[in-house]
């Protein structure tokens, strides 16, 4: 295994002072202090090449779970392997392998075109001339950023901006990616872009990518297994689609209806979510999927007929609100 | 050690490549540090106005001590100091995660990262200050006595790094006190005066203040030919020591650091 | 009322972040203290040409420095220059019906506060320590005016450097005239030695200048040195300046956000 956690904790001591000047003056002599569990016993693998999405709420403890991978945290207890490195070591020969993106914070020197931050990431990362110039050939090819080459950072817009930032963290090839919310306040296009980047890199160089996102379109375009994590703790390990058998309650029928019937006779057969006729949207139990599509079939003038799962979205809120 | 050559070379040529981005702040940066020498002139001739000799020192000696002050602090100002107010930057904002995710030594590369071409300009008014003056006192200069001088200036520029390094490790534990590098700046003051002058203050306060007093003391008696062995050794030895507690501060610190939240 | 709900909003700020504070009252502290020190040994060897204070005046002077520092001059043109300007949360207050000087004021004036309260406490012990007894202005009448050259003196300290701040709305490096301006106020203010020692040509360009108006005339009117008739004209030309620069403020916030444009995110 690529990347190996075992009970990983991260706590935190956060310090809570009441509002109000009375508050700060009750915090000068006497402080209360709460120690906040931001990853609480968690445990997973990784193998090599695979594609993960890490998804959870705001909080839940993904970055933190990300930085202790990367070497930046001292985690409180359990163990982390990357590699067959001990990441908090940070010994040279890991960081040479691993690259963290972070979608909020760049390392691009602001005044400069980008390429002297890809010189400077060369001299640092000890990589040989030929070899740079291949792969900088490869990811601006690969992100189609010839002509922003020459541009000052400062001047290109965030799209750009962000795909300047994944070429200076892949430069040295890592075998290991992580990936923190690369695609946040990126417009539907970018994000595209970067799945599609995402994706090809990560087949073309087989290199093991952890993925955190708010987006779900990443994680449902990009990620077939899915690690979801809440208040530090690991709510669901698996494959994506295993993820709607197992938490997903219900279907939808998606039903396109020749002739006008009323609401009721429609709420007969199961819980209706949506009726704009002709179209009708019927959420009805997983296990009596079958029978209540036989039923809408025999009973109503139906144009089509389609069974669906719920959006990933949906399952991934209820999970999150603990509906499930 | 090939590596940190090619990586400093890159840095080298990035900032100056960032310096010739706004050729016109360069003049204004020109300007402001030189009216930080010449205010350190003027301070110094505004001070002997009434008293032309004070603690031992004559007023050229006194103004040779600035001079030297001017190129140690051109250097210091041009290569270090930038660097250590930019990580109290980084950690106060929670920025430092991209310098402790590269393969290079955390301390080197934070020290080396940024340079300030322009501070250079105090170095070079210093130099013209510190030529007239032992040629206006009849100073001759040796190799022996250049190269010494010289010794001293990397020695004292050392130990005020390692005086700092601490401080700003500090941050790490409480990013409040990002300001902090401020004071050092106002800190470092100490060293224009002679040491001399803090003898008359309390034990303690002369303890930690020591390595201060020597860092310009030191090169101005070389170059005013009152060398002194024992003060020699002295600022040897607290280096030595000031280097090692920097180092064990800076690597005990990057174990707290928490980085900021996503 | 709502300006001392703002106010103690940002007192409260301030309260959190006392050990910034408490920094950036040393840094303030460390030159006149060293300055202290070098006069120290020069009256200790008998000065030189011309007569010198007494180490108990010049004690008093520095330490006087020190406090008028912490009360009265205000670093209000860094936020101005660049968080507000630069960073463009200058957006943020245009949006409010509130006045941008009111709200800057108000933001000024805790940290004031608190550095002028650390500041009374150092001259205290050290008063106590020292078992001196420094020069200090004594009847009721002269209190008062010193009172309101003091107060004159914070009003010309924060409408310069707000001007000073709004200056980086025309320049792409404030460093550099930051630099200049600090500079220029350290040599004219009165925080080296007092104004009184300089060579008469110099003393009096300070003297025409905002700068000695900030802390200069503050410290030896508190300090008892000036006759009321001085104290007076002190007042006359602080309350000229204030006139002058709060016209010019005008123009020039007018003009400035005129040419402001929020930088993007």
């Amino acid at each position: 295994m690529i990347i190996s956690i075992n009970h990983l904790k991260k706590y935190y001591k956060v310090h809570e002072k009441e509002p109000g000047f009375i508050g700060s003056i009750r915090s000068l002599v006497h402080r209360k202090y709460r120690t906040v569990p931001a990853v609480d016993d968690i445990s997973f693998e990784i193998g090599e090449g695979e594609l993960v999405g890490f998804i959870g709420p705001n909080g839940a403890g993904k970055t933190t779970t990300l930085k202790c991978l990367s070497g930046l945290l001292y985690p409180t207890g359990g163990t982390v392997s990357v590699l067959g490195f001990t990441p908090f070591e940070r010994k040279n020969a890991y960081l040479k392998q691993i690259a963290l993106v972070m979608g909020q914070k760049n390392q691009l020197w602001w005044d400069l075109t980008a390429v002297e931050t890809f010189l400077l990431n060369k001299e640092i990362y000890e990589i040989d001339d030929g070899e740079y110039k291949k792969t900088l050939h490869e990811l601006v090819e690969l992100l189609d950023v010839e002509s922003l080459l020459k541009v000052q950072v400062r001047k290109l817009s965030l799209g750009e901006r962000m795909k300047m930032e994944l070429i200076a963290a892949l430069i040295h090839s890592p075998k290991v990616l992580f990936l923190d919310e690369p695609t946040i306040g990126l417009d539907v296009v970018m994000q595209k872009n970067m799945r599609d980047f995402i994706r090809q890199y990560n087949e073309i160089k087989r290199s093991t990518i952890l993925l955190t996102s708010h987006y779900m379109e990443d994680v449902r375009q990009l990620a077939r297994r899915v690690v979801i994590i809440d208040h530090g703790k690991i709510l669901y390990d698996g494959k994506l689609d295993e993820l709607i058998k197992k938490f997903a309650k219900y279907k939808v029928l998606s039903v396109v209806l020749d002739e006008y019937v009323m609401p009721d006779k429609l709420k007969s057969v199961g819980d209706l979510v949506e009726y704009n006729f002709p179209r009708a949207v019927i959420r009805v139990p997983r296990s009596a999927s079958n029978v209540a599509a036989a039923q809408i079939l025999q009973k109503f003038p139906v144009d089509d007929l389609n069974i669906e799962e719920p959006d990933i979205e949906d399952i991934i809120r209820d999970v999150f609100t603990k509906k499930t | 050690m090939k590596k940190y050559f090619s990586v400093y070379r890159r840095l080298c040529i990035a900032n100056w490549n960032v310096l010739m981005a706004y050729r016109a702040d360069v003049f204004m940066q020109i300007v402001s540090s030189l009216a930080f020498s010449v205010n350190h002139v003027f301070i110094i001739l505004l001070l002997t106005v009434k008293v032309p000799s004070v603690y031992g020192w004559s007023r050229g000696e006194l103004l040779l001590l600035a001079g030297v002050y001017n190129m140690f602090i051109g250097i210091y100002h041009a290569f270090i100091s930038r660097n250590l107010n930019h990580i109290a930057d980084e950690i106060y904002f929670g920025r430092l995660d991209y310098v402790l995710l590269k393969p290079i030594d955390s301390q080197l590369s934070t020290t080396i990262w940024k340079i300030n071409y322009a501070s250079l300009i105090r170095f070079v008014f210093g130099a013209g200050l510190s030529f007239y003056l032992l040629h206006d006192m009849s100073v001759s200069l040796t190799v022996s006595s250049v190269v010494l001088f010289f010794l001293f200036i990397l020695l004292g520029m050392f130990l005020l790094y390692s005086f700092w390094l601490p401080f700003i490790s500090l941050i790490i534990f409480n990013p409040r006190l990002s300001n902090i590098i401020m004071l050092l700046y106002q800190l470092t003051n100490v060293s224009r005066y002679p040491k001399e002058m803090y003898a008359r203050l309390p034990v303690y306060m002369v303890a930690v203040l020591l390595p201060l007093t020597l860092i310009i003391t030191m090169p101005t008696k070389v170059l005013v030919q009152k060398f002194s062995y024992s003060l020699a050794s002295e600022l040897v030895i607290v280096c030595l020591v000031m280097g090692l507690f920097a180092r064990f501060t800076w690597k005990f610190a990057l174990r707290h650091y928490t980085s900021a939240s996503s | 009322m709502r300006y001392v709900r703002i106010l103690a909003l940002h007192i409260q700020d301030v309260f959190q972040n006392r050990g910034r504070s408490f920094v950036y009252f040393l840094m303030g502290l460390l030159n006149p203290i060293l300055q202290l020190v070098f006069w120290s040994g020069a009256i200790a060897e008998g000065g030189g040409n011309g007569a010198l204070w007494t180490f108990r005046e010049m004690a008093s002077y520095y330490l006087l420095v020190t406090v008028v520092i912490s009360f009265l001059v205000v670093h209000i043109e860094e936020d101005v220059a660049f968080l507000d300007i630069k960073e463009g949360l200058l957006a943020k207050y245009l949006l409010r019906p509130f006045s941008y000087f009111i709200s800057k004021f108000m933001e000024e004036l805790p940290w004031r506060m608190t550095h002028g309260f650390f500041a009374v406490v150092v001259f205290v012990a050290f008063m106590m320590w020292g078992r001196i007894s420094f020069p200090l202005v004594g009847e009721p009448t002269r209190i008062a005016l010193a009172v309101v050259i003091t107060v004159g003196g914070l009003f010309i300290s924060f409408i310069l450097k707000m001007l000073f701040g709004l200056l980086a709305l025309w320049t792409t490096d404030f460093w550099g005239i930051w630099g200049v301006e600090e500079v220029v106020f350290w040599l004219l203010a009165g925080i080296i030695m007092p104004l009184s020692y300089y060579p008469s040509a110099l003393a009096a360009v300070a003297y025409a200048l905002p700068f000695s108006y900030i802390v200069y005339f503050p410290v030896i009117a508190v300090q008892g040195s000036l006759a009321d008739i001085e104290m007076i004209r002190v007042i006359g030309s602080q309350l000229i300046w204030i006139l002058a620069l709060s016209m010019l403020y005008r123009i020039v916030w007018k003009k400035g956000i005129e040419k402001f444009t929020a930088v993007g995110q």
